[in-house]
């Protein structure tokens, strides 16, 4: 298998793993999850969309080298993705949306175009910029676990 | 080499970013100087009132500097590389917003809350409605998705000129230097080092201010959202920290083409100076933590990261840039005219900030200097002295280069009297009323702060005097017949 290929390969089962978190809220056995780790858990299906965005982006350069990869719309997609994703990270919703599952597996289908769009947009407006963007989701979500949601009520 | 009318419709934009920028900060100035009368006790200010002006104050301030900055640098480097007017103007269009959301907040609804926003203390005991803190943290969100736009056109700009992050960090140029030569690289210049210092950092920072901005949003919102406190603390001071940094990052731009311009030389780019920017690079994200010295509960390695960043953040300063500004200059007949002037003080102004910022970053100073005048002090002096004098300094030689006239001697003279010698009058009442405990962002102080305030006060007016001069000469340039 190419380069290319096993690219294209991996990136659709990070894909496939991204949108599998969707049907999780859907299964009997999905336990409550307190706010901290729900954070980590979308940190998680961002990361992976976000590996598969970044995945397809190089997989579609390498196929079109000579095309013209710059493109603002683009770059407003790499930016509007993470500022998104944050206030998805409502953390009183959380608790609605465990007694909800198809609005919570609703939730993680949003992450997962985000993460993927934040990684994939910026690829294609320029390589590189899409890893930045990226990483930028990613960590918003992990550092939110570490405070937006727990600590002191006033 | 840009067409004529790409060239006039990025100057168009420079000028744009930079007026604006100079003209917030003017209003901002005389803020200012009020807020220093008020505690010279030399206007009755009422205090909810005072705090409403000095958050305007803080945060108009941090925005002109930035958008001015913004304007430099991507004039300089859209003369290196295709970058977008449009997304440019977008992202001039939502600071404007924001800068309107921020005054209706602070003018009609008095927020107080300082330009820091630090949780809980826009929630607790406020004296201004909800929905001033809402206009607040709209502006604050309008200006991030601004400067996000700009950061990332900035990054990609520098990647297209590059070819990736490696030959945009000059890694080969570096360590391969032979291979880098017999390759023909192009190493980075320092206008492209300074747009991916920006756009890198930029971005960080512009997700953290929009991390921060969502949970106070949230909060203001839903009360039932709570936040860390010491969370929330080193999210806002990684934001407005890395964020008051990289606007002198973004002015220094100017020095790197003001300089040659007026010597005559040329600022070469050379391993040390990209090894500085590396530097410069990870120390504006890290060196935050020396705000939080005082906060005991944070994890201590993080204090000691914060002292060694701090102290390391200064060495690409001082011993690159600097130093190589100054061997540039150095028996290089340089000319001396409003722009070069500027240029020169600003370095001055920047280094003896650094300077007081560093000693305040020092734990067993800042034990004595922590929430004193000191910290207004230097970052007054940086900004103030340094950034704002950089501006000016580039708008003066792009408008001696337009018009090919010089200032007369006499008006250079009453120009560095008044902003150099009254900004030195005005910023000694910092420093000396740090150092004599006076705290910081009271609106009534204790002795001597008053009397310190007082003969401050009136350096502000002679720096304010000397910015009009500054001003009339400026239009006088402006106004002036164009060189052929």
């Amino acid at each position: 298998m190419t380069s290319s290929g096993s690219h294209r390969v991996i990136a659709y089962a990070l894909l496939l793993c991204a949108l599998a978190s969707t049907l999780v809220p859907l299964l009997p056995a999905a336990e409550e999850l307190p706010v901290r780790k729900h954070h980590l858990v979308h940190g998680l299906v961002l990361a992976l969309s976000a590996a598969a965005g970044y995945l397809f982006a190089r997989e579609r350069q390498a196929r079109q080298p000579h095309q013209e990869l710059q493109g603002e719309g683009w770059l407003y997609f790499t930016v509007l993705m993470p500022v998104l994703s944050m206030f998805l990270m409502w953390p009183t919703t959380y608790d609605w949306l465990e007694h909800h599952p198809l609005a919570h597996g609703g939730e993680h289908l949003c992450f997962v175009v985000l993460g993927f769009m934040a990684t994939y947009s910026g690829e294609r407006y320029m390589p590189g910029v899409g890893v930045m963007s990226g990483v930028a989701t990613v960590l918003s979500a992990i550092v939110a676990a570490f405070g937006f949601g727990s600590g002191l009520s006033v | 080499m840009l067409k004529d009318a790409e060239m006039i419709a990025a100057r168009r934009l420079m000028w744009a970013y930079v007026v604006t920028g100079l003209a917030v900060l003017g209003l901002m100035v005389l803020a200012g100087v009020v807020l220093r009368a008020t505690q010279a006790n030399w206007i009755a200010l009422d205090p909810g009132r005072f705090y409403a002006l000095m958050t305007l104050h803080g945060a108009g301030m941090i925005v002109a500097m930035a958008t001015s900055g913004m304007g430099i640098l991507w004039y300089l480097l859209r003369h290196q590389t295709v970058l977008s007017e449009r997304i440019a103007w977008t992202s001039y269009a939502l600071i404007v917003a924001a800068v309107v959301a921020v005054l209706v907040s602070v003018v009609a609804g008095r927020f107080g809350a300082a330009w820091t926003i630090l949780y809980p203390l826009p929630f607790v005991g406020a004296t201004w409605p909800g929905w001033a803190t809402g206009a607040f943290l709209v502006g604050y969100a309008l200006f991030t998705v601004g400067w996000l736009l700009w950061c990332v056109q900035m990054l990609g700009g520098v990647l297209r000129l590059y070819g990736g992050f490696r030959g945009a960090l000059g890694v080969d140029y570096v360590f391969r230097p032979h291979v880098f030569a017999v390759q023909k690289g192009r190493p980075p210049t320092p206008i492209s080092l300074a747009a991916l210092v920006a756009g890198v950092d930029g971005v960080l920072t512009g997700v953290a201010g929009m991390l921060i901005g969502t949970a106070l949003l949230a909060h203001l919102l839903d009360a039932n959202v709570r936040l860390d406190p010491l969370w929330a603390k080193n999210i806002t001071y990684f934001f407005g920290h890395a964020l008051a940094n990289l606007t002198i990052y973004l002015a220094v731009a100017a020095v790197y083409v003001g300089l040659p311009y007026y010597t005559g030389r040329e600022y070469k780019s050379s391993p040390p100076l990209v090894v500085a920017w590396w530097g410069t690079l990870l120390f504006v994200a890290i060196a935050y933590f020396h705000h939080l010295y005082m906060d005991f509960v944070q994890v201590r390695v993080l204090q000691y990261i914060g002292e060694a960043a701090s102290y390391l953040a200064a060495l690409p300063v001082a011993v690159v840039t600097v130093f190589g500004a100054l061997t540039l200059i150095y028996r290089s007949k340089m000319r001396w005219t409003m722009g070069s002037l500027f240029i020169f003080a600003g370095l001055i102004g920047w280094i003896v900030g650094g300077i007081g910022a560093v000693l305040d970053a020092t734990v067993p100073f800042n034990l004595d200097l922590h929430n004193t005048l000191w910290v207004p002090a230097h970052f007054h002096t940086y900004l103030l002295e340094g950034v704002l004098l950089f501006v000016i300094g580039w708008a003066f030689m792009m408008l001696e280069k337009a018009s090919q006239s010089v200032t007369p001697v006499i008006v250079l003279w009453l120009t560095g009297l008044g902003v150099f010698g009254g900004g030195a009058v005005f910023l000694m009442g910092f420093y000396v009323a740090g150092a004599l405990g006076v705290p910081r962002r009271y609106a009534v102080e204790p002795p001597p702060g008053p009397e310190i305030a007082s003969w401050a006060t009136i350096g502000a007016l002679l720096l304010v005097c000397g910015l009009l001069v500054a001003l009339f000469d400026a239009v006088r340039l402006a106004r002036a017949p164009r060189a052929p």
